[in-house]
């Protein structure tokens, strides 16, 4: 599976919107992902794949920009009203402190923000689901909502599990989840 | 649905369902039946514009969808690299710690 470039700058510095330099990841940084994305991968890619995630801290925050993007895209489609809006996003802070957001390792936080954006998708969805179905539509349609429904559902539920599986790993491995060059150590 | 010419004069006629049939109901001629016409249309109009609008509901959604799964999938690339440089590795599609 190929992931998606934001920039491939080959690994220039290159000026963000304050001006500051911030190492846009390299295309090679991307190839040693793909490449090790797959069972048992060599050990030697295992150590590029290491030196590649500290060398480019930024793909984590990057990661993060993107789903709060992506967040803020489905609460204006949610809700017109500012109101709403700010009601929504009120709900997503609740969201994150039940999930221990601030007491989070980094990786959990991305994963964290990855169920809060399942969740508004959710939302979303439901909104329409209830919209469409509430009036008499064709039956190629409710099959339509229906399946819409149950993979809102189903990415809502993944996106809990792999924050479980995570916090499980963390936990009872004792063991160092790292991420670029912050290590976290979770006994 | 439709204007047909008899003995030379236009008469407006609808196509209905009935059952599983589609029948020709009788509407009128002249004045009547052009703002009867005229009624229909408009109300052809409104059904294809909702068509469209729920065609295009439709078109979002999907690609809503696909913007949120490549950003999961993105997460998931990413979870899956740490866990590998954490020492994890994937047995039968679970991750396990190596021993040692």
């Amino acid at each position: 599976m190929d992931f998606t470039r934001i920039k491939d700058s080959g690994g220039r510095s290159v000026g963000n919107e304050d001006g500051i330099e911030v190492n846009a990841p390299s295309r090679d940084v991307y190839e040693i992902l793909n490449k090790t994305n797959k069972e048992d991968p060599a050990k030697e890619d295992v150590q590029a794949l290491r030196k590649a995630l500290k060398e480019y801290p930024d793909l984590w925050r990057q990661a993060g920009d993107l789903v709060k993007i992506n967040q803020e895209h489905l609460i204006g489609k949610i809700a017109s009203a500012s109101v709403m809006k700010e009601s929504l996003r009120h709900g997503t802070k609740e969201l994150r402190r039940e999930l221990g957001y601030e007491q989070s390792p980094p990786l959990e936080r991305l994963l964290i923000e990855q169920v809060v954006l399942c969740w508004l998708h959710y939302h979303r969805t439901q909104h329409s689901y209830i919209n469409r179905t509430s009036q008499s539509i064709p039956i190629t349609q409710a099959d339509f909502w229906e399946r819409k429904m149950s993979a809102a559902q189903r990415r809502y539920l993944r996106a809990v599990e792999s924050l479980a599986r995570i916090r499980r790993y963390n936990g009872r491995s004792g063991v160092q989840i790292n991420i670029a060059q912050q290590q976290v150590n979770m006994s | 649905m439709g204007w047909e010419e008899r003995n030379g004069r236009m008469y407006y006629y609808r196509k209905v369902r009935d059952g599983d049939a589609v029948r020709s109901e009788y509407v009128g001629c002249g004045t009547f039946a052009e703002a009867i016409a005229q009624i229909d249309r408009a109300e052809r109009c409104k059904r294809e514009m909702k068509r469209q609008q729920n065609r295009e509901e439709r078109r979002a959604v999907k690609a809503e969808a696909r913007r949120i799964d490549d950003t999961i999938r993105r997460i998931t690339r990413l979870t899956h690299a740490a866990l590998l440089v954490s020492g994890f590795h994937t047995h039968k599609g679970q991750w396990r710690k190596k021993r040692g």
